[in-house]
C-alpha cells in the first residue's frame, strides 16, 4: 500500500479509535483506505488484462470501464434535491449529536458519497499540477491544524477524556452543536461542503 | 494566560493563516494556488477523490454523528 492518501486515512482512523471515537468514525476512514487499495488491485488487473503499461500512465485509468458521474452531480444542481437536502438537514438537527439517528444519517450519506467517488471516474480534465511550493504552503496549514489538534488531544487527562484546559475542536464545537440552530447550521455547512466537492469531482 | 486560551489562540492563528494564504492566492500570487485549485487537482485522481470524500464523511460523523 504505497498510496500516501491511504496511509493518512489509516493513521487518522487509528487516532480516532484510540481517542475514544466510535467504530463508525474509524470505519469510514478504514473503508476509504480499503477502497483505495481495492482500486489499485482492480487497476492492476485491468492493466494486465488489456496489456497496458505500468503505473504512471493515466491512460491505464482512462481505459477502465467508466460509470457515468453525471447523475449525482446533476442531482446536486436541481432545486428539488437541494430542497430535500435542506429538509433532511433540518430534520436531522432535531436529534442530538452523537445519537443513533444523526450517526445513521451522516454515516449513510457518507457511505453513499464515498462509494460514488470510488465507482465513478475522475474528470479527464482539470487544473495543471500547482507549483510544489504552493502545495507545500497549503499542506503546512493543514498539517499545523492537525498537529495543534493532536497537541490538545495529548494534553487531555486521557485520550478519550475531554479537557477544558486542552480543548480539541470537537470540544469547542460541542456546545454549539448542543442547540438545534447549531446542529442545523453544522449539518447545512457539511452538506454544502459535500455538494461543493461533488460538483468539482 | 491559561492553556485553554493558548490553545484557542493557536486554532485562530492557523485559521487566519489559512485565510491569508487564500487571500494571497486570490490576489494572483504566481506560487500559491487557490484552495479550490488544490481541491480540483486532488480530485483528479481516484485515491484523491476517495480520500477527500472519506475525510468529508468523517467530519460529519466526528462532529455531528
Amino acid at each position: 500500500m504505497r498510496d500516501p492518501v491511504a496511509w493518512i486515512l489509516v493513521i487518522a482512523g487509528i487516532v480516532e479509535l484510540i481517542s475514544g471515537g466510535t467504530a463508525a468514525r474509524g470505519a469510514i476512514l478504514f473503508a476509504g483506505a480499503g477502497l483505495i487499495l481495492a482500486d489499485r488491485i482492480r487497476v492492476g488487473r485491468i492493466r494486465a488484462r488489456v496489456g497496458i503499461g505500468p503505473p504512471g500512465a493515466t491512460a491505464g485509468e482512462a481505459a477502465l470501464p467508466a460509470v457515468a458521474a453525471e447523475p449525482l452531480q446533476a442531482a446536486v444542481e436541481r432545486g428539488p434535491w437541494i430542497a430535500a437536502g435542506i429538509i433532511v438537514a433540518l430534520g436531522g438537527a432535531l436529534f442530538g449529536v452523537h445519537t443513533l439517528p444523526l450517526t445513521a444519517l451522516t454515516g449513510l450519506v457518507g457511505i453513499l458519497v464515498v462509494g460514488w467517488a470510488w465507482l465513478t471516474e475522475p474528470r479527464s480534465t482539470g487544473p495543471d499540477k500547482p507549483r510544489l511550493a504552493g502545495l507545500m504552503v497549503w499542506a503546512g496549514v493543514f498539517l499545523a491544524l492537525g498537529l495543534w489538534e493532536l497537541t490538545a488531544l495529548l494534553g487531555q487527562p486521557t485520550l478519550a477524556e475531554s479537557s477544558y484546559e486542552h480543548p480539541t475542536i470537537s470540544y469547542l464545537l460541542d456546545p454549539i452543536f448542543g442547540t438545534f440552530a447549531g446542529r442545523a447550521v453544522g449539518l447545512g455547512l457539511w452538506a454544502v461542503a459535500g455538494r461543493s466537492l461533488i460538483r468539482r469531482a | 494566560m491559561s492553556t485553554h486560551v493558548i490553545t484557542i489562540v493557536g486554532y485562530c492563528v492557523i485559521v487566519v493563516t489559512g485565510l491569508t494564504v487564500e487571500a494571497r492566492a486570490r490576489r494572483g500570487s504566481p506560487v500559491i494556488p487557490r484552495l479550490d485549485t488544490v481541491v480540483r487537482w486532488v480530485l483528479r485522481t481516484r485515491s484523491g477523490r476517495i480520500g477527500l470524500f472519506a475525510a468529508w464523511a468523517w467530519m460529519g460523523l466526528h462532529f455531528l454523528g
